[in-house]
């Protein structure tokens, strides 16, 4: 489920944790990586993508919401 | 539970455009300022991602006369049975002044250094939609607001509003914390934006993947019934179209045409993409690919296959900035082009259009509560508009209004806290998700695209079935859940409403079907109002001034 978070790249700044408007993702400590721990309730907007200064976020969009194309 | 109380003049409920503009034109005007949003004032809210276009009348690209303007506007979803022309002159009239304001605060509301209009276009008519690259317009906004010393609290969610010596208390959820927010303003301006999550998106299960933000959940609405102001056209709603199964607004950025599987076009309109038109087939047939899929005759494609790549790039900009960006990205990323590929469009679910009724001063019917925005649904432009002037008024009335007084709304405000103490301390029981879903199926098989007075009858004794278990049974394990379980107290609110006011309007009107009265009722062009009595709602049928 998304959003996926790279835990190379995460600095562990917590942007995502604060943009996100369906409040998706847990920080416990500062220490740790972000959880989406609420995914069920992305809306798929891409704020955090956007937002995270270390490209650290993609969204996978899940199977239900392909595109159906000819 | 902890408690924090908070003093403003003016009270903002949600920070989108409407909440934020509000905050500005107040604060400028000299008000102790509070914004209170959900989420984050920098993306929350249908709009946090950006907007491209905006509804509006440019005088030198118009011409001097405003009158196509508004005529278009009182045909268009959001004019027709919704509102008061004298409403609609004042939008268009105040709307040149809000895009130089946005343009001077950095929100690029020019196309290579012009007024661009385009979308949503009838051929040889007149364009109403001006372009803009809105993608970061609620960052801009932000600072603006900080700028003039509102304070933005930001993860907090109002729920309950109540008026006490002629000012008003509001009850919030600080979500990180669980700490009660206890607001004494002497104005509120209400700005929650649309009701979504009544219907269920078109995705079994899946909550979230629909078009407008799933996180407005219509608290100001029910706010605004708590305190005693009148609703207006619950009972009317709409129906958004787009990309089959990712859901997302902007259908009137594409540049293509919409066509049957044989390549036909399903509208009069155009015959090849364009990039000025977009392709209006949809826009005034609302059920066109549900007509074409029930007769067998679907799927719908838009189709941009022919445009230039200066067209394609010209497309993919404006949707970006439409907040689209994530969907452009899965293309790229699964190979889709749009030059190549015609995508299907479905319609999706249901969500109310009706809403507080507020009028040219966003002033609601009790005196110091404001509303701007989709409040009642108006979209971009209007929010911005309206936010502006519900803070030109709630800004002054705010500075000579009696400070608030807590006593009267004591009793109030410790049933809540009641409830949510319960909703915490409760160890089993359904959660918001279960809840949410059993009102979805319910207001989509008794109040959904087919209503009748025996559907409408049974389904509002479900919903007053399902409103006492949450109120009595749900299970909140921490913040999160909690303003999840108070935004279904509010839906459950509406929700009952909504099948009241959709048992009393006995015609068929804008996404409100009655096949016990198949027609439109021109003696109904009313608004119906719906406000809280001594002995619960009443209702009253009011003459719209033409």
């Amino acid at each position: 489920m998304p959003p996926l978070i790279d835990e190379e790249k995460c600095t562990r700044c917590g942007t995502c944790v604060d943009i996100c408007q369906s409040d998706v993702f847990a920080m416990p400590t500062e220490a740790t990586i972000p959880d989406a721990s609420h995914a069920d309730e992305c809306w798929h907007c891409g704020a955090c993508v956007m937002e995270c200064p270390a490209e650290a976020i993609r969204l996978r969009i899940p199977l239900p919401m392909m595109v159906c194309y000819k | 539970m902890k408690e924090q109380i908070i003093q403003a003049d003016v009270l903002c409920v949600g920070g989108g455009i409407a909440g934020l503009m509000a905050a500005i034109r107040a604060s400028e005007l000299g008000a102790k300022v509070v914004v209170a949003d959900k989420a984050n004032t920098l993306r929350s809210g249908s709009a946090g991602l950006g907007n491209d276009h905006f509804r509006c009348y440019i005088p030198e690209v118009h011409g001097p006369d405003i009158k196509p303007n508004l005529e278009s506007l009182v045909r268009s979803q959001v004019g027709g049975p919704m509102r008061n022309m004298s409403f609609m002159r004042t939008w268009m009239e105040k709307s040149f002044d809000i895009i130089k304001l946005w343009e001077s605060w950095g929100i690029p509301m020019k196309y290579e250094g012009r007024y661009e209009f385009a979308g949503h276009g009838l051929p040889g008519r007149m364009l109403a939609s001006l372009k803009y690259s809105g993608r970061d317009q609620k960052s801009v906004l932000t600072r603006e607001a900080l700028k003039r010393g509102v304070t933005v609290m930001n993860r907090a969610m109002l729920f309950d509003l109540i008026t006490s010596n002629g000012s008003f208390i509001a009850l919030g959820i600080n979500l990180k914390d669980d700490t009660l927010l206890v607001f004494h303003a002497k104005s509120v301006v209400l700005a929650t934006g649309l009701c979504t999550r009544l219907y269920p998106s078109p995705t079994p299960g899946w909550m979230f993947n629909i078009a407008y933000s799933p996180n407005n959940t219509g608290d100001g609405r029910a706010m605004a019934y708590n305190a005693g102001a009148e609703l207006a056209n619950l009972e009317l709603t709409m129906r958004w179209a787009g990309p089959k199964y990712f859901a997302r607004c902007g259908k009137g950025t594409w540049v293509g045409v919409l066509r049957d599987p044989e390549g036909k076009p399903i509208g009069p309109f155009v015959t090849k993409p364009d990039r000025k038109l977009g392709d209006m087939a949809a826009d005034i047939w609302h059920s066109a690919f549900e007509d074409f899929a029930k007769s067998g005759k679907g799927p719908v494609y838009m189709d941009c296959r022919g445009i230039s790549d200066d067209d394609y790039q010209y497309m993919a900009h404006w949707l970006r900035h439409e907040g689209n960006a994530s969907f452009l990205d899965y293309l790229e990323e699964e190979a889709i082009d749009l030059k190549e590929r015609p995508v299907e469009f479905s319609t999706y679910e249901m969500h109310l259009s009706g809403g507080v009724l507020y009028n040219e001063k966003g002033e609601t019917s009790v005196k110091g509560l404001y509303a701007a925005g989709d409040e009642l649904f108006g979209g971009i432009s209007c929010a911005a508009t309206f936010g502006w002037i519900a803070g030109d008024s709630a800004g002054p009335y705010a500075q000579s209004a009696p400070i608030s007084e807590a006593h009267q709304a004591t009793p109030r405000i410790e049933e809540r806290k009641q409830l949510i103490k319960e909703m915490l301390e409760r160890k089993k029981g359904p959660g918001w998700k279960e809840a949410n879903l059993a009102l979805q199926q319910i207001m989509q098989d008794y109040a959904g695209p087919i209503r009748s007075e025996s559907l409408l009858t049974a389904g509002l004794a479900h919903v007053r079935r399902l409103k006492q278990k949450v109120g009595t049974t749900l299970v909140a394990r921490d913040g999160h859940e909690l303003v999840r379980s108070l935004e279904l107290v509010n839906l459950v609110d509406l929700a009952e409403l909504l099948f009241l006011a959709a048992m009393e309007r006995k015609e068929t009107r804008a996404g409100h079907v009655r096949v016990d009265y198949p027609f439109t009722n021109p003696l109904l062009d009313k608004l119906l109002i719906v406000r809280k009595g001594d002995e619960g709602p009443v209702m009253e049928w009011r003459e719209l001034r033409r």
